[in-house]
């Protein structure tokens, strides 16, 4: 037990590293002079060579990514060229925006995914059934950019319940990105939650509680739904690591001050200190969010072999 | 397994007509495969069945105040902001959705499966580091890193083909490497190996042949991410460049004039959610007839 968790924890250790040295990479191979950019144009040469030399720009790249590395693990991601503003600092103050979008599209994602996929399960082969998986196909073929837009125009502008993008307002201006989010998403968890309730329902054990006499809505909650929610739970930690992540696309077409918008800013302002942190920061709140459900999934599920970790 | 083959007429069938069998009674799956046909002919009429030029400007596409026309008899779709005529230009766009994906398609079933073979086939040490490295690129924003790189690059078509080619194979690459971890084990591998053939021509005329039905299959359920991803990046406006028509574009466009006409953004919208669809259902449907036990899940 204990060796698997320490050997998940490694796992995950190298993960980052490896993700610090993408980021690195990137960094150098941006087409663009740090120095330069920090100077401004007008700047004579002399003033961008001691810049560069204050960065430590003419050291050799190994130095460099271990300067970088040593750095961002005390939490120091530099400063933003376009802001002159702490990376992190401005990072963690975006985060709070993207963790509410995720968690609110999550649950959307899982109200509308498992109700649908045990309705679809229980009564297989019924209006019900059927009507779920032409859901399932809609859902998986709409883009989720355009679902957005349409959604914003119906009920933004058509019929103005919620505003037109942006985080102001409240409650009122999360409910249609974490719809988007969450419409998109729940196709996955309908057939999910349909495959393995159909699954749980056939084993011997259920249909025993059947034969006992107990009632079908007490089988289906108590011995049926618990037991298919397994992979459910794995997949909705999986979720939750990409949309803390921040969901670029969504975040972009509603104007939601995120982590996803906040890296594309930066990308298109070619403000390397950001794209590096944020990207960065992603890889971090994805891989944890992994590691967790993998060591939680561990602890729900017994049959799970502790001495083979990681698959 | 054996049972399945005996037909009626007690003819044997071979696997892969049991799985056309399988198929054609899939009705999703014909519905997938006529959609997609539908689709991709499209795509290579466009220049017959397009009414007029996709990047004209019409001086009577536009209203008397300037602004774009709504659907007519002129214009099937209506006008665009500059006056061009949305259905051809639709048409069009689905030329450029669909080179993007399938040259995108080929690039990663290539990755996928020079990847996926060497780390199936050597195992050991070799096979532990690829997939490995593959675990890694999976935990990595995938959108940030390419729209980084067509940052980067420059944004353009080819750049999306390599950007969507390189960073979409990871799980095919996976899918492969279980499939030849299962066929390397089978008694005829063992037998050419037995023989002294080489692991190259193993691997090229006895594993390979094996693995690429499932590697196809997979790659047609790839190709309707692959759309929208290349549309996700059209419009966010590092994908295709306008005037170039592509959906992902006209929809980017079409949002800043989205509350006087919705069509802008309606018309490519469906477009590009049908050809998602088909996709999906024929990659469903060929996944089923190939491998009758998988079915549902993702």
């Amino acid at each position: 037990m204990l060796e698997y968790l320490g050997r998940r924890l490694l796992w995950s250790a190298v993960v980052l590293l490896a993700a610090s040295m993408i980021t690195f990479t990137i960094g150098v191979l941006m087409p663009a002079n740090p120095a330069r950019m920090i100077a401004g144009p007008n700047a004579p040469a002399s003033v961008v060579d001691s810049i560069a030399h204050e960065l430590g720009l003419d050291q050799p790249v190994y130095v460099q990514y271990w300067r970088y590395l040593t750095r961002a693990l005390h939490g120091n991601f530099g400063r933003s060229f376009k802001t002159s503003q702490k990376v992190l600092p401005t990072i963690l103050r975006r985060f709070p925006y993207t963790a509410e979008l995720a968690l609110a599209g999550l649950f959307v994602e899982l109200i509308i995914g498992v109700s649908l996929g045990v309705a679809a399960a229980v009564y297989r082969g019924s209006g019900i059934d059927g009507a779920s998986m032409v859901f399932v196909l809609l859902a998986l073929a709409v883009p989720p950019f355009w679902l957005g837009i349409i959604l914003l125009y119906l009920f933004a502008y058509v019929v103005p319940i919620f505003p037109l993008g942006g985080a102001a307002g409240g409650a009122s201006a999360l409910v249609l990105p974490a719809l988007t989010l969450g419409v998109t998403g729940s196709a996955f968890y309908t057939r999910m939650s349909r495959a393995s309730m159909l699954e749980v329902l056939s084993e011997d054990y259920v249909r025993t509680a059947r034969a006992k006499g107990l009632k079908k809505a007490i089988v289906i909650y108590k011995h049926a739904f618990r037991n298919a929610l397994r992979p459910i739970i794995t997949m909705a930690g999986l979720d939750l690591g990409v949309f803390m992540g921040g969901v670029l696309i969504i975040e972009e077409v509603f104007g939601w001050p995120g982590i996803g918008t906040l890296a594309w800013q930066a990308i298109l302002n070619v403000d390397i200190p950001m794209i590096m942190g944020t990207v960065l920061f992603t890889a971090v709140v994805i891989v944890l969010a992994n590691t967790a459900v993998d060591i939680l999934y561990g602890f729900i599920d017994p049959r799970i072999s502790f001495t083979r970790g990681g698959e | 397994m054996i049972q399945e083959r005996a037909t009626e007429g007690g003819r044997i069938e071979t696997p892969a007509q049991a799985a056309f069998r399988r198929f054609r009674r899939n009705r999703l799956g014909v519905t997938g495969l006529a959609l997609s046909f539908l689709i991709v002919l499209v795509a290579l009429s466009a220049p017959v069945i397009a009414t007029r030029n996709p990047n004209t400007q019409f001086p009577d596409g536009l209203s008397a105040m300037g602004g774009p026309l709504p659907p007519s008899s002129t214009f099937w779709f209506g006008t665009d902001n500059l006056g061009r005529d949305l259905y051809s230009r639709i048409l069009y766009g689905t030329r450029t959705s669909m080179f993007v994906a399938i040259s995108a398609n080929i690039i990663s079933l290539v990755i996928a499966l020079v990847f996926g073979t060497v780390a199936g086939y050597a195992g050991g040490v070799t096979d532990t580091v690829l997939m490995r490295i593959t675990d890694i690129l999976i935990s990595f924003p995938v959108l940030l890193l390419a729209g980084f790189l067509a940052v980067v690059l420059r944004p353009g078509v080819t750049v999306v083909v390599l950007v969507i080619g390189f960073s979409s194979w990871f799980y095919l690459a996976r899918i492969v490497r279980g499939e030849v971890l299962s066929v390397k084990r089978r008694e005829y591998i063992e037998a050419a190996r037995a023989l002294g053939a080489p692991s190259g021509r193993i691997v090229r005329s006895h594993v390979l042949p094996q693995i690429l039905g499932q590697a196809l299959v997979y790659g047609t359920l790839n190709f309707s991410t692959t759309v929208l991803f290349a549309a996700a990046l059209s419009y966010l406006g590092i994908g295709v460049q306008p005037p170039r028509p592509d959906w992902g574009n006209m929809i980017a466009e079409g949002a800043q004039y989205l509350t006087v006409m919705p069509w802008l953004v309606i018309f490519p919208g469906i477009f590009l959610g049908i050809s998602v669809l088909g996709f999906n259902l024929l990659g469903d449907g060929l996944r089923d007839a190939l491998d009758p036990k998988n079915t549902g899940g993702r």
